[in-house]
């Protein structure tokens, strides 16, 4: 069921006055848009549940910090989901600054990714280090910036994109292991 | 590649995530309702722990409250309180509610209004722990009752003198003088 802006404004109101009814018909509205995110950066579904209860609660303890006229519900929710990603991602690794000037960035053939089943790249994101795993998502998935990236993470721009070309030549080295198999 | 990720199939554990969600929330201390409509999601759970809590709460603290009062007050040895009623009794009795003339046994009862404040002088002065007989004193008083008995063999003379010694003989008779020498009589 999809619901209207407007109906979404009313249920935030009543969540706004506490009411555990109007929140839960928010969480199961937003549930499938909020998972999507958290399942990109987490290492399993496990994860990815637990990012989201953690999202969803700060959600609601902030909801009446929510301006709508600087953004968009769903935009301002992906963005604590994200945070709420990022924090779990460094407490189980450690982000370490790399001095580097230039990085190659690598090819990746988009017609081996095309032919690729979803679940199977997400494998392969998953399976990267944690912090090029971040990068990778942040940068190609949710269109951060450089700048942004290095912001988020306490990294230089040039340690976020090295972390991108790490990425990026893992990928395409186990999509071509996976196309040759 | 995002759009490839976006196609993930999404996992169902909305309730497993909602029930979670909802005790952080409630440990939280944030508002519950009036109750959703899923089961196990009752609104009034919450509130009855907060009124147990509050109970166990308010019970404790009178407990500690009453045990700190208490506590003082058997340990301390000589209640300052108590004593000084007594005191004020025995000197706020008005000389007006004694009768001037006593009815009955006039004489004892003016020496044992003196016994008895010879006796109470001390009492009220020196240790106030005696008490109960200074004030059951202070009330007969008042009730103009005598408690004879209580005083009797420490201070009132006895009515009736018991005659002593041989009949005849006076106290003149013992008497030592030059004129009459005994010895020489004899002699």
């Amino acid at each position: 069921m999809v619901i209207t802006e407007q109906d979404l404004n009313s249920i935030i109101i009543e969540c706004c006055n506490g009411s555990r009814k109007a929140q839960e018909q928010l969480f199961r509205q937003l549930y499938g848009f909020a998972m999507a995110i958290a399942l990109r950066y987490a290492v399993d579904e496990h994860e990815a549940a637990d990012i989201l209860g953690h999202a969803f609660v700060k959600m609601f303890r902030s909801l009446r910090s929510f301006d709508a006229t600087k953004g968009n519900f769903h935009g301002w929710l992906k963005k604590i989901v994200i945070n709420e990603s990022l924090d779990h991602i460094k407490q189980r690794s450690r982000f370490t600054s790399l001095e580097l000037d230039t990085v190659e960035e690598p090819f990746v053939n988009n017609s081996i990714i095309e032919k690729t089943d979803a679940a199977e790249i997400l494998q392969l994101v998953r399976q990267l280090p944690p912090a090029t795993h971040a990068v990778f998502v942040l940068y190609a998935i949710d269109g951060y910036s450089h700048k942004e990236i290095a912001s988020q993470l306490n990294i230089s721009e040039g340690t976020s994109k090295w972390h991108l070309s790490e990425a990026r030549r893992i990928i395409q080295q186990k999509l071509m292991a996976i196309r040759t198999q | 590649m995002a759009g490839k990720l976006d196609q993930v199939p999404v996992p169902d554990m909305a309730d497993s995530v909602w029930a979670s969600i909802g005790v952080q929330l409630d440990a939280e201390g944030d508002a519950p309702d009036q109750g959703g409509d899923v089961p196990g999601q009752g609104g009034g759970v919450p509130g009855k722990g907060y009124g147990f809590f509050g109970v166990v709460v308010v019970i404790a603290t009178l407990w500690w409250y009453y045990d700190q009062k208490v506590a003082p007050v058997v340990k301390s040895p000589v209640p300052a309180a108590a004593p000084a009623p007594v005191v004020d009794t025995i000197n706020n009795i008005k000389k007006n509610d004694i009768p001037a003339t006593p009815v009955g046994v006039k004489k004892d009862t003016v020496v044992l209004h003196k016994a008895l404040e010879n006796i109470i002088r001390p009492d009220s002065a020196g240790s106030q722990q005696t008490l109960p007989p200074v004030e059951v004193d202070s009330s007969s008083l008042n009730k103009e009752w005598i408690p004879v008995p209580f005083f009797d063999s420490l201070s009132v003379k006895p009515r009736g003198r018991k005659s002593r010694g041989v009949k005849g003989i006076t106290s003149d008779d013992y008497k030592i003088s030059a004129g009459k020498d005994p010895n020489k009589q004899r002699e």
